[in-house]
């Protein structure tokens, strides 16, 4: 009887703290979302450049290497099960590559990196009493700490998939027709008859939206850092399973709604 | 300007004073912690068992938070330790208010950084020599200086020190002391009370308010 007590206090607890972090994350989009004229001040500014440079230029690297090697091997494993069929093998490198792969691959990849610094840096403020000393300049923190990341997340975000997509599938034919003899050129033919509006705009619509849950859930548990630096760690990895979580359920939604 | 009225902390209890337009005035307390609850209620980050604190004619507890914060725009608080942001390089932190509230670049406020900085006996060299360096790398009384500097170059109508000569070599300290006077007195209203817990470092402000921690109460001291 203990043990099922013990189990449903558990998810009680679990679900209330779910609830809070999501309403705390909520409401940090509200007030960036009725704040973005704080953008026009220098300093919040520089933070958003910064935010931009940390996660889509420096990302750039390591972006470029996964994009080339999974589009190597939808490209290898669609033509070993079609038949070396150039127009088919394309059609799902496009697909797959537009509607799901590049935006839920590039957010990982993001969250991975930006979704720890983002939470490790807003706690060891927090912690830190840095927060206070920023109010006590006039500075709002939520307009100068989050509003930037979140915006910045969005922007490197909607960007690396872009670059994502056209790596993946540019470089992943250019490699295939390197090593299996594939025409390059009329396969990059296809890509273009293969894409409609509707896929960039789903596309798009993704990236932006998985920018804005990575940066919103990392600056709710950043924020959500009360008293000790041994929370720290805590809140990070906290936070990267949450965002993980909500990129792969939203991400589902997306595409129930969009393609079923 | 500032006025507390039957204010009670954990360590002190009805404290009433008041410091008006254009006065400069000491507190000086017996404990660095009692000097730090009173901080944090003064600024309206910590909640106070009783009484009210107000600054600039406002009730600090009972604002609003945005309108809260929007008051620290014409307030300077100089921490003892800087109270600088740990991730923005030394010169970004000294830049950071003035740039905030007056949206103007950074570049734009390097002269009058040199020339406060020469006040406290720092020539351009040693800020030069900073300026890109992060708070963690320097010590801590060179930070507090640069805490000192941010709140001068806001040019506010009130400013809070918290016991900021204490860290300080004897010959800054000194020059601290003098710059803090001289800025106090260039604005004809501007108003300044000092948070310290040493009596020689209140002997070096010539307040026209002292007020003295006498057990869990703060008292005016004749002069």
């Amino acid at each position: 009887m203990n043990v099922v007590l013990n189990a449903a206090q558990s998810v009680g607890k679990t679900l209330r703290n779910s609830i809070i972090n999501s309403l705390g994350a909520i409401g940090l989009v509200t007030h960036s979302a009725s704040n973005l004229r704080a953008l026009g001040i220098q300093p919040v500014r520089s933070v958003f450049f910064r935010q931009v440079y940390f996660t889509g230029y420096e990302a750039l690297g390591y972006v470029t290497a996964i994009a080339v090697l999974i589009g190597v091997a939808i490209v290898t494993q669609v033509s070993n099960i079609t038949g070396n069929n150039v127009v088919l093998t394309g059609r799902v490198l496009v697909w797959s590559v537009m509607r799901e792969l590049g935006p839920l691959i590039t957010a990982i990849l993001v969250a991975s990196r930006s979704s720890t610094a983002i939470t490790s840096e807003l706690g060891t403020l927090k912690v830190r009493r840095e927060i206070d000393v920023l109010e006590s300049m006039g500075i709002e923190p939520l307009d100068y700490l989050v509003l930037p990341r979140i915006l910045g997340l969005m922007v490197s975000c909607l960007v690396l998939t872009i670059y994502f997509q056209i790596i993946c599938i540019v470089g992943g034919f250019a490699l295939s027709s390197f090593i299996m003899g594939f025409p390059f050129w009329s396969n990059l033919d296809e890509v273009f008859y293969s894409l409609s509006l509707f896929e960039i705009a789903i596309s798009v619509a993704k990236s932006l939206a998985f920018g804005l849950l990575i940066a919103a859930v990392s600056c709710q548990h950043g924020l959500g850092v009360t008293q000790s630096i041994t929370e720290i760690p805590r809140a990070t990895s906290r936070a990267v399973v949450r965002t993980f979580l909500l990129l792969f359920f939203l991400d589902s939604v997306v595409t129930l709604v969009s393609f079923l | 300007m500032i006025k507390l009225a039957d204010l009670s902390t954990k360590s002190l209890s009805c404290i009433s004073l008041h410091v008006p337009v254009g006065a400069l005035a000491t507190a000086r307390f017996t404990s660095t912690s009692a000097k730090d609850e009173f901080m944090q209620v003064l600024l309206g980050h910590g909640l106070p068992r009783g009484g009210t604190v107000e600054l600039l004619s406002k009730d600090i507890h009972s604002l609003p938070r945005a309108e809260r914060i929007g008051l620290f725009t014409d307030i300077a608080v100089v921490w003892n330790h800087g109270g600088l942001i740990s991730n923005l390089k030394l010169w970004e932190n000294l830049c950071l208010p003035v740039c905030y509230h007056h949206n103007v670049q950074p570049s734009t406020l390097e002269e009058q950084a040199v020339e406060i900085f020469h006040k406290l006996g720092k020539p351009r060299k040693w800020l030069e020599e900073r300026a890109a360096r992060l708070p963690s790398s320097v010590p801590e009384h060179h930070a507090a200086l640069f805490g000192l500097a941010r709140a001068m170059l806001m040019a506010p109508g009130l400013v809070i020190y918290d016991t900021i000569l204490e860290d300080l070599e004897p010959r800054t300290a000194a020059l601290a002391a003098d710059l803090i006077v001289q800025f106090h007195r260039a604005l004809g209203n501007r108003t300044s009370l000092m948070l310290c817990t040493l009596p020689e470092h209140e002997a070096s402000m010539p307040a026209t308010l002292r007020f003295v921690q006498d057990g869990d109460n703060l008292i005016q001291r004749e002069q």
